[in-house]
């Protein structure tokens, strides 16, 4: 393990009898950056960082935490990160106040310093002027800043969120991942599971994308992007169902794959320009009506099709 | 048909959890036995009289007398002995109820016509020790009667004919007690005792059947706990938003509650027959003599009981809320209502006030059934006032229901 | 250090809960306040004895005297017979407190207001009663006629009947004696002889008969007790232990609830191990059972007289209560899977087991039941607390207390492993 390497995963594996939910995974994340797991719901995300955070033994395999086996160093391990779960954790009938400062303790904190880091928090995530109301009261934006500012406490050096946005409003989702940036900035390291490709393309140094278990595809955005080649996608909608444009599309010069999913269409193409009239003109010879057309340039969806043949979202 | 639907629903969730059905039953029917048996005043002793150790410190023909009219007491089963010591010990363990001396020269002092007192060790604020007192008194009054009889008879005699010894006076007084004694236990005027309960409620010494208080009692009391699970179905379909959900189906907020408050009755409809069922046949309670009277009161009660479900089922907001408000209700509608103790041992003001629980009415109805043995009629007024209180908390419920909408 | 933290958070949690104070000080005070208004109501200003419940008995008077029976005196108009002096006893002051007098014409009107649950007892005075108490041959019969689901009120009617049954009575068995030893000795006593004889008699049982007893208490008893607050003792007792099990209980519950909500599984993310999670939680359930039953002997103390007892008996029977209901709770709570299984923890694992161990709490004063009530008690912890509190009210100092104290500390000790093993096992 180099210095710089946060957290290494080696050849990691958890079953639930029949159900591989972690089957064989590596990766390592580097010390500073933003690691993003993606994949759908199901694809053993929230298994590989509960295996991370010492709250699950894995069945093989090996996980490091700045150098820290959780296996034999779990102190050290939970020393080190700070942990925020999807579920919203937290007393709701202690304050805003009263929650940061158990857990703080529970971080091994005491006396001046931290009621000196339970104020900086509230500054944090903005809970300053509400820091005496019962969290119980809070809302629901609220609650998953105060779920966010426990983990972030004791300053530690890797930051795990566990799908931190899911379920709530876009402008608390928008502060959520300034938060996540400001913290890197100041020099967290920060694993990340989302299924939105969105945040995962927006925050991450590298990505790591997930599928029944298994690691399907890891690199940074451009690396990823690359699996698919610049591809354009386009969607296409058809007035009525025509199970003969596919085939007339597949020979339509420029276009390098089909797809059918859930009644859309889903053609890739290196040109969408020089493509677009004559998908219509196939269209047309196999009496098939276009009716809408979405055009997207190559992104982690476009990536995550390509591997699994599956949409992100349908997981 | 909804409704139905909605009370199958209901039934299936509260009863899924099978072993919270089978306390539903199993905890009455403990109880029932474990209060009849104490009140019974059971524990394998087949004599139910108190125990009382007694020592004599006389030991004169008066002592004896005593002891032998003590032999015929119904309350009290004399254990005499000499080791003052050894009965105290008893008597701090509890094995005895009291603890009796007579004292040197009880019987001098008897024949001289001034009395001494027993000395009787006992919890003077417990029932056993004022019953032991009582017993005790009037025996002893007793015996001062044959005594002073017998003395005077004596002096009688002496006056006509003046004793050859004081051996003979002896014998004649000690004659003359026996017979005075032999005599008081045929007083002139006897007394007897003759309960109003009919034949039908007779047949299996009902009389003393202790439990045909615990087991209408306990009903009644388990039946206001069972409305824990059911409540929590109401609670959790708001909770979970499912009631929205129902809202917005073509079914009425009336039906909605109509379905709850069935799945209730059924419920406790059900506990209230086999428990009926287990105290006839394996307590012999005659809850059959008149089974008009006993589904009468069995059904009022479920209304009544399933009312008081639903009030509480839209009244909490949380489960927690659930328990305590079933809970606290139970502790005293059951207490107040005379479920533990007989209403009858209570003051006056109390046993007025024990009608605003329905449980009072319950053991009202069910004492009309099970020791009075009267039928049907003397079912009507209590089973009208629990359909009453049935009503009473059903428009509660519907006031309550009208303004919850999550 | 973390351990303490916990036990505060969870301390503040459970002293924040309007559900867990309803049952903490709530339910137990308002149990015991009612069995207070239930029996204590009517408790004279000394707090003497608690009062019997006043019985209606009607009474029909169908005496026809004697023309052997004169009275003479202040009352000679009022009373014409010995049914008179039987009713006019009954319906006297004395016995106000304990029944409540009213008249039938006949026989078949008295039996008629019991069967309408009118009254609880009719008594019959028969036509020839006065005749049976002094003439030679004559005999009669008072009939009690009483509503079956009355326990006590016969049984003391009956005794006030027979006592002055007896006492009325008195002169002519009393005559019958003295006349069978006369003729036992050749004597024949004529008219006028036994008139005498009978008027001797009856001096010497008129008047008020003299207590032939003295009732002391047993050793031990406080000789000054409050009856109604020895009662209300045990009732308060019974409830605050039976209450401190199911502070023991919900407690320990908040480790379902706080898996429940996720925030256990965030605790063991942090530098915490379990044996410090599970730690805080037995020391804030025991310091919470500890509180509420300092807090629950105290009001009783303060607003219901009630005696519990020296200092060291009480504190080590709050001690090991508060360590057997804190092992319960978390003994208890360690069988659960889910949160749905908590009913059957509060409704058998605690409402039966402690029923069964407070019952002597309601049948301190039944005619033998208390013996049976003890024994089954000790099957149960609760039963063991109960059994040390008593000890501790009846003053029998701090050697009696301690073998109970000693049997909850075997019960904790069980209760505790088995419990801390699994948790130890389902969260490693």
């Amino acid at each position: 393990m180099t210095t710089n390497t946060s957290i290494e995963v080696r050849d990691l594996k958890k079953y639930f009898g029949p159900v591989k939910a972690v089957d064989g995974i590596d990766f390592k994340v580097q010390q500073g950056e933003i690691f993003s797991l993606l994949g759908p719901n199901g694809a053993g995300k929230t298994t590989t960082i509960s295996m991370i955070s010492c709250l699950l033994q894995p069945d093989s395999g090996e996980v490091l935490v700045m150098g820290h086996s959780t296996r034999s160093a779990a102190q050290q391990v939970k020393a080190a990160i700070g942990v925020v779960p999807q579920e919203i954790a937290l007393y709701e009938d202690l304050s805003a106040r009263e929650n940061l400062t158990f857990w703080g303790k529970m971080y091994g904190m005491r006396g001046g310093m931290l009621k000196q880091r339970v104020d900086e928090v509230l500054e944090l995530i903005g809970l300053t002027e509400h820091a005496a109301r019962r969290s119980g009261k809070f809302s629901g934006g609220m609650k998953r800043r105060l779920n966010i500012g426990i983990a972030l406490l004791h300053h530690p050096q890797v930051i795990i969120m566990d799908e931190p946005t899911v379920g709530i409003d876009p402008q608390s989702r928008r502060s959520i991942l300034d938060g996540v940036r400001a913290l890197n900035r100041e020099g967290a390291t920060v694993l990340y599971t989302t299924h939105y490709m969105e945040e995962a393309e927006e925050l991450s140094n590298h990505i790591a994308i997930m599928d029944h278990g298994h690691l399907i595809a890891l690199g940074t955005h451009a690396e990823l992007i690359r699996l698919v080649g610049q591809q354009t996608r386009i969607d296409l909608t058809l007035n009525a169902e025509n199970p003969a444009v596919l085939p007339a599309w597949q020979q339509v010069d420029g276009v390098s794959q089909v797809y059918a999913e859930d009644g859309h269409l889903s053609v890739l193409v290196n040109d969408s320009n020089a493509v677009l009239p004559h998908l219509f003109e196939a269209a047309t010879t196999v009496d098939a009506r276009i009716t809408g057309i979405d055009i997207k340039e190559p992104n982690l969806e476009a990536v995550f099709l390509h591997l699994t043949g599956r949409a992100l979202r349908d997981g | 048909m909804k409704i139905i639907d909605l009370a199958l629903k209901d039934l299936s969730q509260i009863l899924r959890d099978w072993k919270a059905a089978v306390f539903l039953l199993v905890s009455p029917i403990i109880f029932t036995l474990f209060f009849g048996f104490v009140f019974s005043g059971g524990g394998g002793e087949s004599d139910p009289r108190l125990p009382v150790g007694l020592v004599d410190r006389d030991q004169t023909s008066l002592s004896a007398a005593l002891l032998d009219l003590l032999d015929d007491s119904t309350v009290i089963r004399v254990e005499a002995g000499d080791d003052l010591a050894a009965l105290e010990r008893k008597l701090a363990k509890e094995d005895l109820a009291a603890l009796v001396v007579i004292p040197a020269g009880y019987g001098a002092a008897m024949q001289d016509g001034a009395p001494l007192t027993l000395d009787v060790t006992a919890d003077p604020a417990s029932n056993a020790g004022m019953s032991v007192q009582n017993e005790l008194q009037g025996t002893a009054q007793r015996l001062s009667n044959a005594s002073r009889a017998a003395q005077l008879s004596v002096e009688v005699l002496e006056e006509q004919q003046p004793f050859a010894s004081s051996a003979a006076r002896e014998q004649a007084f000690a004659q003359a007690l026996e017979d005075a004694i032999a005599t008081w236990q045929k007083p002139p005027v006897t007394l007897s005792m003759r309960s109003s309960a009919l034949p039908a409620a007779e047949g299996e010494a009902q009389l003393t059947n202790s439990y045909a208080h615990s087991s209408p009692g306990m009903m009644a009391q388990f039946a206001i706990a069972g409305l824990i699970g059911a409540a929590e179905v109401i609670v959790r379909e708001r909770k979970t938003r499912a009631l929205q959900r129902l809202l917005t189906t073509s079914i009425s907020r009336a039906s909605i509650l109509a379905g709850h408050y069935l799945s209730m009755f059924i419920m406790i409809f059900a506990q209230f027959a086999l428990l009926i069922a287990f105290g006839q046949v394996f307590l012999g309670l005659n809850y059959a003599h008149d089974w008009l009277a006993t589904l009468m009161m069995a059904l009022s009660m479920a209304a009544a009981a399933a009312g008081m479900g639903l009030l509480i089922g839209v009244m909490a907001k949380t489960e927690e809320q659930v328990i305590m408000f079933t809970l606290i209700p139970m502790f005293i509608l059951s207490g107040l209502g005379g479920a533990w103790v007989p209403l009858e041992v209570m003051p006056e003001t109390v046993q007025k006030v024990a009608h605003v629980s329905p449980v009072a009415w319950m053991m009202d109805g069910f004492q009309n059934i099970l020791v009075r043995g009267l039928d049907w009629r003397a079912a009507l007024l209590p089973a009208g006032a629990l359909m009453a209180f049935a009503l009473g908390f059903t428009l509660l419920s519907i006031l309550r229901f009208r303004t919850v909408s999550e | 250090m973390k351990l303490l933290a916990i036990t505060l958070k969870d301390m503040t949690r459970s002293f924040r809960s309007v559900f867990a104070l309803a049952f903490m000080f709530g339910v137990p005070l308002l149990v015991t306040g009612m069995f207070y208004l239930m029996f204590g109501g009517s408790v004279g200003s000394e707090g003497a004895a608690f009062t019997l419940p006043r019985t209606r008995v009607v009474v029909a008077d169908l005496d026809e005297g004697s023309p052997y029976f004169q009275m003479d005196g202040d009352n000679a108009e009022d009373l014409q017979d010995m049914g008179d002096i039987l009713t006019h006893m009954l319906s006297g002051p004395q016995l106000a407190e304990l029944i409540e007098v009213t008249f039938a014409s006949d026989a078949l009107s008295a039996r008629a207001a019991v069967d309408r649950q009118e009254a609880g007892i009719a008594l019959v005075i028969p036509a020839n009663f006065t005749r049976a108490m002094i003439e030679p041959q004559a005999v009669a019969e008072v009939e009690l006629y009483h509503d079956p689901t009355l326990t006590l009120s016969p049984g003391i009617v009956r005794t006030l009947v027979e006592r002055a049954i007896d006492s009325a009575a008195g002169p002519k068995l009393g005559l019958g004696v003295i006349v069978k030893q006369m003729e036992a000795a050749g004597l024949s006593p004529d008219a006028a002889q036994q008139q005498s004889l009978a008027m001797r008699l009856i001096g010497d049982t008129s008047g008020a008969p003299a207590e032939l007893v003295t009732l002391r208490a047993s050793e031990g008893e406080a000789p000054t007790a409050d009856p109604l607050a020895a009662m209300l003792g045990l009732i308060m007792g019974g409830m605050t232990v039976f209450y401190a099990f199911y502070t023991g209980a919900t407690s320990a519950q908040t480790i379902m609830t706080e898996q429940e909500h996720g925030t256990l599984q965030r605790l063991f993310t942090t530098p915490v191990t379990i044996p410090t999670v599970l730690g805080g939680k037995y020391l804030a359930t025991g310091l919470t059972v500890l509180v509420q039953m300092i807090v629950l002997l105290v009001c009783g103390r303060l607003i219901f007289n009630i005696r519990w007892g020296a200092l060291p008996e009480v504190a080590l029977t709050i001690l090991g209560t508060a360590l057997v209901a804190t092992s319960m709770g978390i003994f208890l709570i360690s069988l659960l899977k889910t949160d749905k299984q908590v009913g059957m923890v509060f409704g058998v694992g605690l409402t039966i087991t402690g029923m069964v161990g407070i019952f002597s709490a309601f049948t301190g004063g039944a005619p033998g039941a208390s013996s049976v009530a003890d024994r089954f008690a000790l099957f149960v912890p609760q039963g063991w607390s109960m059994a040390a509190l008593r000890a501790g009210m009846d003053g029998n100092g701090l050697v009696a207390v301690l073998p109970f104290f000693l049997g909850m500390l075997a019960w904790s000790v069980v209760f505790f492993f088995i419990g801390v093993r699994r948790f130890s096992k389902r969260f490693a």
